[in-house]
């Protein structure tokens, strides 16, 4: 089908959930509280220690408080550990905690105040432990600091062939990508960069903080109400760890205010439903902001030593990296963050000899796991930042240099995967056009302030294997139900699937009804994480919508006797292909009887299902690569390709981002307008997490759990309207519904390096350590001037 | 009690009523008004609240040649008045617009900004450098308080318990005078990383006879640059003068590292605050035959 | 402990109450009164998610004692829609594509509707003023500026 015939699928509809999100009606899992009656409140109490042995918690004080009904700890739960396919982790701490913030004791009361209270009442004794913070140190053999040994715990995700280390027992994972021989290709490189590069602890923030409601049923089953970013893994995790059947842990997802990787792992949820195990009435669970903080997961700092070689004529040889993954004090999904960095080369760049080693371990901090971008985002702060200066070194503009050392569009990436589609050159030149890169001077003097031109490319992977199943309903109205269990974050994935359904069954979207997700009644789903949804829930949507619609045309088709190919579904009307005289209105083809409950004759329900998967090949875990030459080990790749303009105050170096310029490869816009806000969200994001953003630990302890001194981007730092510019560029991926890949989490991998690039650009200093804050670049500029 | 859960809510109707339910509340009542700090903080040993915000304290007006502002003026209502718009006052406004966002502005008071004695806080450096006078009510009566007096350590003022401010009035500056504020923060909305209020009066000839130079968030209270003032005094102000006396009050400030800014860069930023703040104030100055009302 | 009888009038619609002195303004609105447009983002005045209107201005209602609140005029996003019709500021924000996990959209839309209200022509650097108190994370803020002065030209009744 081409775009000239496509009724809904890439017009910017008006989302589904747009009415009742501005009118407030839209509920998140925070807002059912009134909804059950006697409803228990429970805070939790936390590790006030970075590591400390705990010597004694007592509860007394806080079991007096009237209006308390239970005080939980370890005690109370089986010695089980919990995990994201590592198990490493305990609900409550048991003989020690690991970090600052780690659930120790939960307490219950009859109101959220009281539990407050009560929640200060409890006393742990501790006795503090060395602890270690520097990721590097960690991972060292026979380390100073022992947190756990990596080597005891089940490992469930026997796909990652992770690899640990009997004498480096902080490692969770070592992941390797290896091809070619880097020390030939430093042979023959003509230029040699080495850099340290760093990027730092940082938060989602996500507007809704984490909560949850569970209630034990009357059979022994737990029922939870959260929002959640992949609701079948935490009820299946939530389940397990309970000893309890699946099927006996129901999990309603509500909207999710803001995801970003923060609530993929079960937090909020999983605490409810323990603590719905020895309640007999309905329980709530609410993070407070500063929870949220160190609570819940974080994103990896990376500590990079980087090398790379070109020869004189521009030729990319050689890139050796090695990453420290500071992991905090629990795997969670960290081992997979590890696993996927070797991902970051394979979006664009052709280099033939590639080392990377990259080291998930644990540190004394909140746990570090899935975070938009996911590891490629650190890896690509300091890959874009070499390709700039590679460039500079080599007296070559960076495009070009860039361009000619990307690979074929129809060729082999780095890990040996086949390029399925490749938009990153056209994303390229469309932002260094639209920024006048080699049109005007590239940095200008405005007085105190400098200005500069900057750019970088990202890329992110979407995962594989990749499993959706998807049901489709037609009711008499003409109207269908729409299962599918594609989170709804805020990405519109509903609105996306939606647009796929209508135009796959010929209905207006309005006729097309996305029901919430209930794991009783919505089929099974990976979740909304790595940019999935569309791509992977979508071909499941479609291919039962598909489904639907030939069993439709199979009942209509013996109706009128005619065969179900020559009969089609349009604008609610099902035609004779033949003859556009002959049609069918929906609600027609179904027999209405007040009786019988609606039902088409001679069949009880027109179901459509379908289960879409997209499966690797073997990686070899010694390279990181395919077994298969041209096989797959990703889904797709998502590209971005952004540009910025500074301004940089030489006095107190401050950094104004005037321009944002935004390119990106999602495959298929299917709904343009909200791919555009996804990428315009570079300009709160990528600006964030690259001048601002960074969680601060004093003595192991973190300082700035608030918004107050985690600095985000406001509306005034934010470019203005006509200086945040984003182009959709559309390279179709072959096994995409209509060609689309993602779009969510390719956002912010090239912000952070276009910034840096553009602020050396400025004032020739190059910041290595994000985030490039006023104060480091201020240094930065003072270590320029000394003599 | 560990945690914030006042039992007691107390609105005063007048003044008296006020001081007396501190007294009576005893040490476990705290006064509250726009709550944008107390509910932040939420101490836990608070038992008891008293609402001010029922006084009618809540005034911009001309009292003889200056102006008094009530110690419940609102900081948008200091952002948007007509009396402030002017001259040196204009200061005062250009402090209350680089508090937090319009919301926290409609309900902070000028009067919560003082009295909570914040090292950062962004009202009290203007109105020192315009010799602005706390009046205070409390059981022994009224008194005045030099604003330059009223800060004694971070987060203590001159106030006793049993006493709340009243308003701050400020006398008409001298003629050729002129006052700036400069804040710079990590964003829009910050705490001042440094901030500064200036004052300087000329004699008609471009001599400054007098300059007020109040720095904060670099030491435990509002502080004035002492010496970088005396550069300054009798002196033709030129942009090298400006300079000197920036570096001077670079050098006097006590500033701490902290998660927002270290000290190093804080002795920097005032080096560029002040320099702005003074060139502002010193052009006003020559602008003007400054404001006698 | 005292409880303080307070009345509020929301939407129009009065309550009357007995409240707890250390109970907020949020708390009340949507934990006592189920008004759960109003959204709870950080506790401490940083986020704006909280944003109502109390006597027509723009406060952090979680800064706000549900106490200094007795006697007040509050506006909260449930208010805006009037007979199933969408305020012009909702509506920009539906046709504008300024919603993207919603969180945040109550509380920025009551403090462009404060600023609407006073000046209701502004330039694009007032209404990034005016909703600098209110994190979204989600958008960029672009469409949500471009969103609140289109519904300055689309006309409709602000009310």
């Amino acid at each position: 089908m081409n775009s000239n015939e496509l009724s809904v699928v890439g017009k910017s509809v008006v989302r589904k959930d747009a009415r009742e999100k501005v009118t407030g009606k839209a509920e998140f899992s925070i807002d059912l509280k009134l909804k059950f009656p006697r409803l228990l409140y429970a805070k939790i109490v936390r590790s006030s220690q970075p590591h400390a042995k705990i010597l004694n918690i007592d509860v007394s004080k806080a079991l007096k408080l009237p209006g308390v009904y239970k005080v939980l700890t370890s005690k109370d739960y089986p010695q089980k550990l919990t995990g994201f396919g590592f198990f490493d982790e305990p609900l409550f701490a048991w003989d020690k905690v690991c970090y600052y913030g780690e659930p120790v004791a939960a307490v219950v009361a009859r109101d959220p105040f009281i539990a407050e209270e009560a929640r200060s009442l409890v006393e742990v004794e501790y006795e503090p432990l060395p602890y270690v913070l520097d990721p590097e140190e960690a991972a060292q053999p026979n380390p100073k600091v022992v947190i756990h040994d990596a080597n005891q715990y089940e490992d469930h995700a026997v796909f990652a062939n992770m690899i640990r280390y009997k004498d480096r027992p902080n490692i969770y994972n070592h992941r390797k990508l290896r091809l070619g021989d880097v020390d030939d290709g430093f042979k023959k490189a003509d230029i040699i960069v080495e850099n340290v590069y760093n990027t730092p602890l940082a938060a989602h923030c996500g507007m809704e903080p984490h909560s949850a409601i569970a209630v034990k049923q009357s059979d022994g089953s737990i029922e939870i109400w959260s929002g959640a970013q992949a609701t079948f893994a935490a009820r299946g995790l939530i389940a397990l760890y309970l000893g309890l059947p699946a099927t006996k842990v129901r999990h309603h997802t509500l909207y999710v205010g803001g995801g970003f990787g923060n609530k993929i792992t079960p937090k909020d949820n999983f605490m409810a439903a323990a603590l719905a195990t020895r309640l007999d009435r309905p329980v709530s669970v609410e993070y407070d902001r500063s929870e949220v903080f160190y609570g819940t997961v974080v994103r990896h700092p990376f500590k990079m030593y980087v090398k790379d070689g070109v020869t004189k004529d521009g030729k990319w040889v050689a890139s050796e990296m090695t990453a420290y993954m500071s992991g905090g004090a629990y795997s969670d999904l960290g081992w997979l963050v590890t696993r996927n960095t070797v991902y970051a080369f394979g979006g664009y760049y052709w280099i033939p000899n590639v080392k990377l080693d990259a080291y998930g371990t644990y540190t004394n901090h909140t746990p570090a796991a899935s975070f938009r971008g996911f590891g490629s985002a650190q890896l690509e702060w300091a890959i874009e930042q070499q390709a700039d200066i590679l460039a500079e070194k080599l007296g070559m503009d960076p495009a070009k240099f860039r361009k000619m050392n990307m690979h074929k569009p129809d060729g082999e990436n780095v890990l040996g995967e086949k390029v399925e589609s490749f938009g990153a050159p056209e994303c390229l030149d469309k932002v260094v056009d639209a920024i006048g890169w080699g049109k005007k001077p590239a940095s200008e003097d405005l007085g105190v302030w400098k200005r500069g031109i900057g750019f970088a490319l990202g890329n992110k992977y979407g995962v594989a294997p990749n499993i959706s199943t998807a049901t489709v309903k037609a009711l008499p109205d003409g109207s269908f139900d729409v299962r599918m269990s594609a989170d709804e974050l805020g990405q519109g994935i509903r609105t996306g699937i939606a647009q796929l359904a209508a135009e796959e069954l010929g209905v207006p979207i309005e006729k097309i009804n996305i029901i919430p997700i209930d794991t009783s009644i919505s089929p099974y789903d990976m979740g909304s994480y790595s940019s999935r949804s569309m791509f992977s829930t979508g071909n499941a949507v479609l291919l039962a919508c598909k489904d639907a619609k030939r069993q439709i045309l199979e009942l209509v088709g013996k109706k009128l006797k005619l065969a179900p190919e020559e009969l089609d579904m349009k604008n609610g009307e099902i035609l004779v292909k033949s003859d556009a005289s002959k049609r069918l209105n929906m609600m027609d083809a179904f027999s209405v009887s007040t009786l019988d409950g609606n039902r088409f004759p001679d069949s009880g329900e027109i179901l459509g299902k379908s289960s879409f998967f997209y499966l690797p090949n073997v990686e070899d875990p010694e390279t990181g690569r395919s077994t298969v030459p041209g096989g797959r080990l990703t889904s797709f790749y998502m590209i971005t390709a952004q540009a910025a303009e500074v301004d940089v105050n030489t006095q107190t170096g401050q950094v104004k981002v005037n321009k944002l310029y935004i390119a990106t490869d999602c495959g298929k816009a299917i709904n343009p307008k909200i791919v555009e806000t996804q990428q315009e969200d570079a300009a709160q994001m990528g600006i964030g997490l690259s001048t601002l953003e960074e969680l601060v630990l004093k003595d192991g302890m973190m300082v700035n759990p608030n918004f107050r001194d985690y600095k985000m981007v406001t509306s005034c730092e934010a470019p203005t309207i006509e200086n945040v510019k984003v182009f959709i560029v559309e390279a179709p991926h072959p096994a995409g519904p209509f060609g689309a890949k993602g779009t969510g989490e390719v956002t912010v991998n090239a912000t952070g390096p276009a910034i840096a690039n553009a602020i050396y650009n400025a004032v020739g200093v190059r910041i290595k350590d994000a985030p490039a804050t006023a104060e480091r670049v201020w240094r930065a500029l003072k270590e320029k001037r000394k003599p | 009690m560990t945690s914030f859960r006042p039992t007691e809510y107390f609105r005063p109707q007048c003044i008296e009523e006020a001081v007396k339910s501190l007294i009576d509340f005893g040490e476990t009542a705290r006064a509250i008004a726009g709550g944008t700090d107390l509910m932040v903080e939420k101490p836990p040993f608070v038992n008891c609240l008293v609402d001010l915000t029922n006084l009618n304290l809540g005034y911009v007006d001309k009292e003889g040649d200056g102006i008094k502002i009530g110690a419940l003026t609102k900081i948008s209502g200091l952002e948007e008045s007509p009396v402030l718009q002017q001259g040196p006052y204009s200061a005062i406004a250009a402090a209350a617009r680089s508090i937090g966002s319009p919301g926290i502005r409609n309900m902070a008071t000028l009067g919560g900004n003082l009295c909570n004695g914040v090292p950062s806080a962004d009202m009290p450096p203007v109105l020192i450098a315009l010799d602005g006078k706390a009046r205070i009510f409390g059981s022994q009566g009224t008194r005045t308080v030099p604003l330059g007096d009223f800060f004694k350590d971070a987060r203590k003022t001159a106030l006793k318990h049993d006493e709340i401010l009243l308003d701050i009035f400020i006398p008409a500056p001298p003629a050729h005078t002129g006052a700036d504020f400069q804040k710079i923060g990590r964003t829009a909305v910050d705490l001042a990383l440094v901030n500064v209020g200036v004052r300087v009066t000329c004699d008609g000839e471009g001599h400054c006879e007098e300059s007020v130079i109040v720095l904060g968030a670099v030491a435990p209270t509002p502080m004035r640059a002492v010496k970088a003032e005396e550069v300054l005094k009798g002196k033709k102000i030129t942009e090298a003068l400006i300079e000197k006396a920036a570096i001077s009050a670079s050098a006097e400030v006590l500033p701490i590292d902290d998660v927002r800014a270290s000290a190093e860069y804080r002795r920097e930023l005032v080096v560029h605050l002040t320099k702005n703040a003074l060139k502002n104030a010193n052009e006003m100055a020559l602008r003007k035959g400054g404001e006698k009302k | 402990m005292k409880s303080v009888p307070i009345t509020l009038i929301i939407n129009g619609e009065r309550h009357d109450l007995d409240v707890k002195p250390f109970w907020t303004l949020l708390y009340v609105i949507r934990d006592k009164l189920g008004l759960t447009g109003t959204k709870m983002g950080c506790s401490s005045g940083e986020c704006g998610a909280c944003t109502v209107h109390v006597d027509g201005k723009a406060i952090n209602s979680c800064l706000m004692l549900a106490a200094q609140a007795d006697g007040k005029k509050i506006t909260t996003i449930e208010g805006l829609e009037k007979d199933d019709k969408l305020h012009p500021l909702q509506q920009a924000f539906v046709d504008h594509f300024a919603v993207q996990c919603g969180y945040c959209t109550s509380g920025v839309i009551l403090s462009a509707k404060a600023l609407l209200d006073k000046n209701p022509n502004p330039n694009e650097q007032e209404v990034r003023e005016a909703i600098k108190g209110n994190l979204c994370r989600c958008t960029g803020y672009v469409k949500i500026v471009e969103a609140v002065l289109a519904s300055t030209k689309e006309g409709g009744e602000l009310r």
